[in-house]
């Protein structure tokens, strides 16, 4: 009776191994891509830590939804990086927080090259994706950085840029489609 | 909404810019609509390629081993004190089907720290709680095989658990589905409308393919209801849904939404 006991110990010990190894690989891999996003769209690095936490327990649990037809996985990690960014800062919208505690200000992409970490991580899409978005017209750009990396619905933008709602459903509806051309050239 | 209206959303769906009941009604619509579909598949693209382009920076270093103990916790089911009343009133079986889930999770505790004495201190625990529960139960034998179902589900290492949000019709109804692909489906509910003659609630699993039916509930005098039953292995649930039908149930949804939850 001991020695069937101490064995079920030691298979319910392994599975707790093996899964953290397994998370492990995939943090390694992945969290600096997770908690980059997180940090650029929340701009508050306790915040941008709790998402990463987020994340990957619900990628975890979910790891059976993950469909290799739909997306890479690092693209699926970030997409469920997004979702809970915009929960929180819907939730901000309603309860103010004290404040983030990064930059706040701008919401254009950097000029120049990126740094070797950010290019390293980039793929062929997100290269050809970047050049892109700096081709696209000012209006358009704008409305679909602050759709994408504020959040902000469509009413919100309009009355942020203090534009017609009409205006800007149009323009991001032709920043998405500029987008979607340039990454369809690549196939 | 027609279909013109329904493309109007894609790009507020692609960018999460939609509400969680817009989403929803998006989401079914993507169930049933391969071009909106393949169209949704090619902005995906845009939306992750464009969440790679941000500036990299490097997560704090204890950052990993938190994430790694939060994602091999395990789902903890009862809360620490019950927040809301459909918490404290739900059925007796469930409720008895909760203590062995909580009994569940210090089994699995107790195992993982590799304390083999306590380990068997707590399955003793376990089992004379379990035979109480079950004699609370003997009395009620037309739901012994839910309970049976209940707590296999309860205990099964794969099981998910759902929340389901009133739509417009019932917004003070709450949902909840408890599943696992080995052991069934568990559901339970609080706060429906009474069901007016010749209807009933008919509770849905939404797939990659279309809805299935799961069954037929009616809810007590007080607007709860629960459910146990068995879904086919391998279903991979994407979403949850309860509509009013016509009694007797239909073999695809047509009534209004009343409950609806996804992963």
């Amino acid at each position: 009776m001991q020695d069937v006991e101490a064995d079920d110990e030691a298979c319910l010990q392994r599975r707790v191994a093996g899964e953290e190894a397994a998370i492990g690989l995939l943090y390694d891999r992945h969290s600096r891509a997770v908690y980059s996003l997180a940090w650029r769209l929340l701009s508050d690095t306790g915040e941008a830590e709790d998402v990463v936490q987020d994340v990957f327990a619900q990628a975890w649990r979910q790891a059976n939804r993950y469909d290799p037809s739909r997306s890479s996985v690092r693209g699926w990690l970030l997409m469920i990086t997004r979702a809970r960014c915009i929960d929180r800062i819907r939730a901000r919208r309603v309860r103010p927080a004290a404040g983030g505690n990064g930059d706040d200000s701008r919401y254009e992409l950097a000029d120049g090259a990126p740094s070797p970490e950010t290019a390293a991580v980039m793929g062929q899409d997100a290269t050809r994706l970047r050049d892109a978005l700096a081709a696209l017209e000012p209006p358009q750009r704008a409305a679909l950085e602050l759709a994408y990396y504020k959040g902000l619905t469509h009413t919100e933008i309009a009355q942020a840029l203090g534009q017609p709602l009409g205006t800007v459903k149009t323009r991001v509806r032709t920043a998405l489609l500029r987008l979607r051309a340039a990454l369809a050239q690549g196939r | 909404m027609n279909h013109d209206e329904l493309r109007e959303l894609m790009d507020a769906y692609v960018l999460g810019a939609l509400s969680e009941d817009e989403r929803s009604a998006y989401e079914t619509h993507l169930m049933t609509c391969a071009e909106c579909a393949r169209d949704v598949h090619e902005l995906m693209r845009v939306t992750q390629a464009l969440g790679q382009l941000v500036e990299q920076r490097e997560p704090p270093a204890d950052l990993r081993r938190r994430v790694l103990e939060a994602a091999t916790r395990p789902a903890t089911m009862v809360p620490a004190k019950p927040a809301t009343r459909w918490e404290v009133t739900v059925p007796a079986w469930v409720a008895a089907a909760a203590v062995i889930a909580v009994v569940a999770a210090g089994l699995y505790a107790a195992s993982v720290s590799g304390n083999s004495a306590r380990l068997h201190a707590t399955l003793q625990q376990a089992y004379s709680r379990i035979a109480g529960a079950e004699r609370e139960l003997a009395d009620l034998r037309e739901v012994a095989g839910a309970a049976e179902r209940a707590r296999m589900i309860l205990l099964a290492a794969d099981m998910s658990q759902v929340e389901l949000r009133g739509q417009s019709v019932a917004p003070n109804a709450r949902g909840r589905a408890l599943w696992s692909d080995s052991a069934g489906l568990l559901f339970t509910a609080t706060d429906l409308p009474r069901l007016p003659p010749g209807k009933t609630y008919q509770l849905w699993v939404v797939t990659k393919s279309k809805p299935q039916s799961v069954g037929l509930v009616s809810p007590d005098a007080e607007g709860r209801v629960s459910l146990a039953a068995e879904m086919p292995p391998g279903t991979q649930p994407d979403r949850f849904a309860l509509t009013m039908e016509p009694a007797g149930g239909v073999p695809a949804p047509t009534g209004s939404m009343f409950l609806v939850g996804g992963i």
